[in-house]
């Protein structure tokens, strides 16, 4: 492992402060960016499975604490997004100026389908052990799965959630080259190449 | 007599001569007999005059120039710093006037209802994930905030306490996925749950029966049953009925009261008065014995 954790934690956290605070009031084509995946992807395509997976755990759970998703669900996604792009990246060429930007892409849509999956499936049960919702004296008992079954449905991956994700994964394919190019001269500022003579 | 003194007697002539002329023009010139002939002099040369006043005005402004325009540009900073001054405090100013409507209109509000006890808290935050709607208060479990708790804006409902620290608040917004609102309509009186649509979705209010005749423009409160929200605390406004015969229920469209990008400081109800529905979960004694 580098010092990637090191830089994950105090990052991220910063990251998760601006995401809530100062992101919200400047959306980009009516989309808030999300400044962690981005970060995450770009660190996994040049540092690999094992730090992008680090940066996956405390960018999620950084997320998750300023959210009312189930804590744990962002890192969950997170990580499989990591994994899915550093599989891929092993196919594709390198030294490539495109790849990251591809590579933050597909990130994206990974994320927000295997994110959108796990909260069908658990914010039924969250909601149902909410007992300040009340989701049982609402619909006088006899409702309550049908209410809960419509409340999973809004997490369906298509109609508008789409076309979000569709603008989100564009405007992060543009940032993830920024976000890349910045982590690869840091890198090399903090760790030069050894030349042998 | 001699040359000199024909000389002198000329020079004295001439001068009896011009004295007399003048003293003429000025009787003249007293009686206003002079006027056109001075008229027609003076013109010509009041042009020639104002000719030789211009330029000498621009010669004596090429000579005097620079140091005018140094002073010019020395004034001229000292107005940009002015402007920039009171820019600033005009934009703090109306920061100050925006601040003070919205404790005014909050304060109102609190005026309606002084039944409740009210803890005013600011917004610090919304949630970090897209797909849901919630938003983070400056205050917390410190300030007697507990989860469950209602939250109101001046212009009505705004949601619920849903996770509480030490010293800050998260509040699940009425307009989120999962919240679920029971309420009622103003005119009509008919009741269903006000639910949120999450991300690009509109809020709804669901569960209403088919006979009821709901109308546009009606206003939506919240009813009070389940005893986890006041009663008449304003929801918003019907936009929209969409009704089948087919179902069981018909549905409405609702467009909330309170805006919620731009909420800067709210209540968090921390008491009220509830119905006490406790009494019913128990059944009474004698029914317990009947066989």
């Amino acid at each position: 492992m580098t010092y990637g954790l090191y830089l994950a934690i105090p990052l991220m956290a910063i990251f998760a402060v601006l995401q809530s605070t100062v992101l919200p009031r400047i959306p980009i084509f009516g989309i808030v960016p999300q400044l962690w995946l981005v970060a995450t992807i770009a660190w996994a395509i040049l540092h690999g499975i094992r730090d992008g997976m680090i940066w996956a755990l405390v960018g999620g759970l950084f997320i998750d604490l300023f959210s009312a998703s189930p804590l744990g669900t962002t890192a969950l996604a997170l990580m499989a997004a990591v994994a899915v792009v550093t599989l891929v990246q092993r196919n594709l060429p390198q030294n490539r100026t495109f790849i990251p930007v591809l590579l933050t892409i597909l990130g994206t849509f990974v994320f927000w389908f295997v994110y959108l999956l796990l909260l069908r499936i658990i914010v039924p049960i969250m909601v149902r052990n909410m007992e300040f919702l009340g989701i049982d004296t609402l619909v006088r008992g006899t409702n309550a799965p049908g209410l809960i079954a419509d409340i999973a449905s809004r997490f369906n991956p298509g109609g508008l959630i789409f076309q979000y994700v569709l603008v989100t994964a564009l405007v992060h394919g543009f940032m993830g080259l920024a976000f890349y190019w910045g982590f690869y001269t840091f890198e090399r500022f903090v760790r030069p190449r050894r030349v042998e003579i | 007599m001699n040359l000199n003194e024909t000389q002198r007697r000329i020079r004295w002539v001439t001068f009896i001569v011009l004295i007399g002329i003048t003293i003429l023009l000025v009787v003249l010139d007293t009686s206003g007999s002079l006027d056109s002939a001075l008229n027609f002099l003076e013109d010509p040369i009041a042009a020639v005059m104002g000719w030789t006043t211009e330029r000498t005005d621009v010669f004596a402004n090429a000579l005097t120039g620079p140091e005018d325009l140094q002073m010019a540009q020395a004034e001229l900073e000292q107005l940009r710093i002015q402007v920039d001054a009171l820019q600033r405090e005009n934009e703090e100013l109306r920061e100050i006037q925006g601040e003070y409507q919205t404790m005014l209109e909050l304060f109102d509000r609190a005026r309606e209802t002084p039944e409740f006890t009210r803890e005013t808290a600011t917004v610090i935050g919304y949630d970090s994930s897209p797909l849901f709607r919630s938003m983070i208060l400056d205050k917390g479990s410190d300030d007697g905030i507990h989860v469950g708790m209602p939250v109101e804006g001046a212009r009505g409902l705004v949601g619920q306490v849903y996770r509480t620290t030490n010293q800050a608040a998260m509040v699940l917004l009425l307009t989120d996925n999962i919240s679920s609102v029971p309420a009622r309509l103003g005119s009509s009186r008919a009741t269903g749950i006000a639910r949120g649509g999450g991300l690009g979705g509109a809020m709804t209010m669901d569960w209403i029966e088919l006979e009821e005749q709901i109308e546009i423009g009606e206003v939506v409160y919240t009813s009070g049953l389940g005893g986890r929200f006041p009663q008449d605390m304003v929801i918003g406004r019907i936009t929209d009925v969409e009704r089948r015969e087919a179902d069981l229920f018909q549905k409405a469209t609702i467009q909330p009261a309170t805006d919620f990008e731009s909420l800067e400081r709210v209540f968090v109800i921390t008491d009220y008065r509830t119905i006490d529905t406790s009494i019913f979960d128990t059944l009474p004694e004698d029914l317990l014995d009947s066989p």
